[in-house]
């Protein structure tokens, strides 16, 4: 998990270090191509202002009540994500998702039963998020953020009207790395910009560690997780 | 050539109507038709010819009465020779190596098959034998724990003609040889005293409303459409116990976030939920459900969160915002500041636009 994080943290530092190294030779003049004097200014770049993407992802959970009922398998997630650029690349970030999982219920003993309990998970987050972009066409762009979370659950035992709900706060950091895809097929990209408003696509894959349990609460769900998740991601 | 031709039509329509071959399915045994796996029926047939013809005769299993077009019968008598004027026989059906695709109606045909004027031709007649076997004994009988009932799952039987599962539980073992699904005369589940009929219709069954930390005594029996009832399972025990969820392992109570503890009985806040509750909430199922909830748990998450004021704080950071965007929707908020609002918002960011673009 440390190593993880550390590769994760160097390989932003040196994305970052590249892509500001490039920005800063972008649009100055070379010993071999020396500037025209009066040459017509590009056209200004419009930088995009919000984001869209969605994703699909898995919960490793680290509770161990969560373990025995519905084993310590990943979790599906699906979800969707949404920005908008308050400063530069500082984003308002929020997500919604859905997870359901199924499992056995456990005697006092521990053992299992044959009763089948089924729980619902809407996560909800809401944070900031930046992106180490410094480049319209930079390749790589990582980002990291952190979010306030709000996870809705249903937990219902299975041919039964026995059944639980609530809500559960937490909170979240990330990072990640996302790949412009623009280069691929830059037709795409030109179709995609005048017919959708789209500015750049993007894959990215992201790892967030979650606290939700009412901020350390001992008593009841604790939804706190690995994650890993991966999707598609527009700027316009 | 035109007389040879006449002569020749002659000769044939002559011939194709003394040509008239018969075959009648005089009886069977037994009479019903209906045999069980290790016994035979025999067909009893006879084929008449108006002009002592002869040919063969073959009895088949399936098909539609073209001669191959089904299985021939697997006994020695099931073909042959006929001639004269009237040839009589019978054949064997033997359960076990003529009707292989379970229970079930078979059509036996017996054909004739002969010539007329160099070319093939066949009659027949049909009968129906039906296959119909005891229910086999029920395979993977396993009964399975919950919380006041138990899960009984079994193999689905091969036998087509299933049409009624009978289920006997009991407190008491029964483990005598000849024992049947009456000797089980359990009581007090929901689905009914022991023994217990259900159509058949799923290789699963929940018993419910037992006594956790009692042990159970099951067995299962088929029933099929001619009513034969089959061999009995091998006798299953589970006892039914106190099962944990999630929910109830963390001590999870569930419920809302109360407003009222958060600002107060006539806060502008609570009012828009209270609102939101009374305009939208109650009148679908699954917020309504919340609603429930929410009075059932309000108290006691109503005393936690007094007792925290970082929670409170978080709270009331997430619900503020929250009854600002709601009030104009319910009611509790006049949409004019809104409207208002929004214009000038709009109206500063477009002007930022068109200042950014100069």
């Amino acid at each position: 998990m440390k190593k993880f994080l550390l590769a994760l943290a160097l390989l932003i530092v040196f994305t970052a270090i590249s892509a500001w190294a490039q920005e800063g030779t972008e649009g100055q003049p070379t010993e071999q191509q020396p500037a025209p004097s009066a040459e017509p200014q590009e056209p200004k770049i419009v930088k995009p202002h919000a984001t869209f993407g969605f994703f699909a992802g898995a919960h490793v959970m680290q509770d161990s009540h969560w373990e025995k009922i519905y084993s310590n398998a990943p979790v599906l997630y699906l979800g969707l994500t949404i920005g908008l650029k308050l400063i530069a690349d500082l984003e308002l970030w929020g997500e919604a998702g859905y997870s359901v999982d199924e499992g056995s219920g456990i005697t006092p003993q521990g053992q299992s039963t044959s009763e089948k309990y089924r729980i619902h998970l809407v996560p909800a987050s809401l944070g900031l998020l930046y992106r180490l972009k410094f480049s319209e066409n930079q390749f790589l762009v990582p980002f990291l953020g952190g979010a306030a979370n709000l996870y809705y659950f249903y937990e219902g035992r299975l041919e039964s009207s026995e059944k639980t709900d609530g809500g559960k706060l937490g909170y979240s950091g990330f990072a990640g790395l996302q790949l412009l895809l623009d280069n691929a097929d830059p037709r795409a990209a030109a179709s995609m910009k005048t017919d959708f408003g789209i500015d750049n696509t993007y894959l990215f894959y992201e790892f967030r560690y979650s606290v939700v349990n009412d901020w350390g609460k001992k008593e009841g769900m604790d939804f706190s997780s690995l994650m890993h998740i991966g999707g598609l991601l527009f700027e316009f | 050539m035109k007389r040879l031709i006449l002569a020749a039509l002659i000769t044939l329509v002559a011939g194709l109507a003394f040509a008239d071959v018969t075959v009648e399915i005089t009886s069977t045994d037994p009479s019903d038709g209906t045999i069980s796996n290790g016994e035979s029926a025999k067909i009893n047939w006879k084929i008449d010819t108006t002009a002592s013809e002869s040919g063969t005769y073959q009895v088949e299993v399936g098909g539609d009465g073209t001669p191959g077009s089904g299985e021939i019968a697997s006994s020695d008598d099931a073909t042959g020779d006929f001639s004269g004027s009237e040839t009589t026989g019978s054949t064997t059906i033997v359960a076990k190596d003529d009707l292989t695709d379970g229970d079930g109606d078979y059509t036996i045909y017996v054909i004739a098959i002969f010539d007329v004027q160099g070319e093939q031709n066949s009659v027949f007649a049909s009968t129906t034998i039906k296959l119909d076997n005891p229910p086999q004994k029920p395979e993977g009988f396993s009964v399975g724990s919950g919380e006041g009932r138990l899960f009984l799952n079994w193999n689905a039987p091969e036998d087509r003609d299933i049409k009624k599962v009978h289920i006997g539980y009991d407190t008491k073992s029964h483990t005598n040889a000849d024992v049947t699904i009456d000797d089980y005369k359990g009581t007090g589940a929901k689905n009914g005293n022991s023994p217990i009929e259900i159509e058949y219709k799923e290789n699963t069954y929940i018993l419910k409303g037992l006594k956790n930390g009692t042990k159970y005594y099951l067995r299962i029996v088929f029933e099929d459409e001619g009513d034969k009832v089959g061999e009995i399972s091998n006798e299953r025990s589970q006892m039914p116990q106190e099962v944990s969820g999630l929910a109830d392992l963390t001590g999870e109570k569930g419920g809302c976030f109360i407003a009222t503890t958060l600002f107060g009985e006539d806060h502008f806040v609570t009012k828009t939920l209270r609102a939101l509750r009374d305009k939208f909430l109650i009148k679908f199922d699954i917020t309504r459900a919340l609603v429930k909830l929410y009075y059932r748990y309000g108290p006691a998450l109503a005393s936690y969160i007094s007792s925290k004021p970082a929670l409170k704080v978080v709270f009331k950071a997430l619900f503020i915002p929250l009854a600002i965007v709601i009030a104009p929707m319910v009611g509790t908020a006049s949409a004019w500041p809104y409207i208002i609002s929004a214009a000038m918002i709009g109206s500063i960011a477009f002007a930022l636009v068109v200042w950014r673009r100069r």
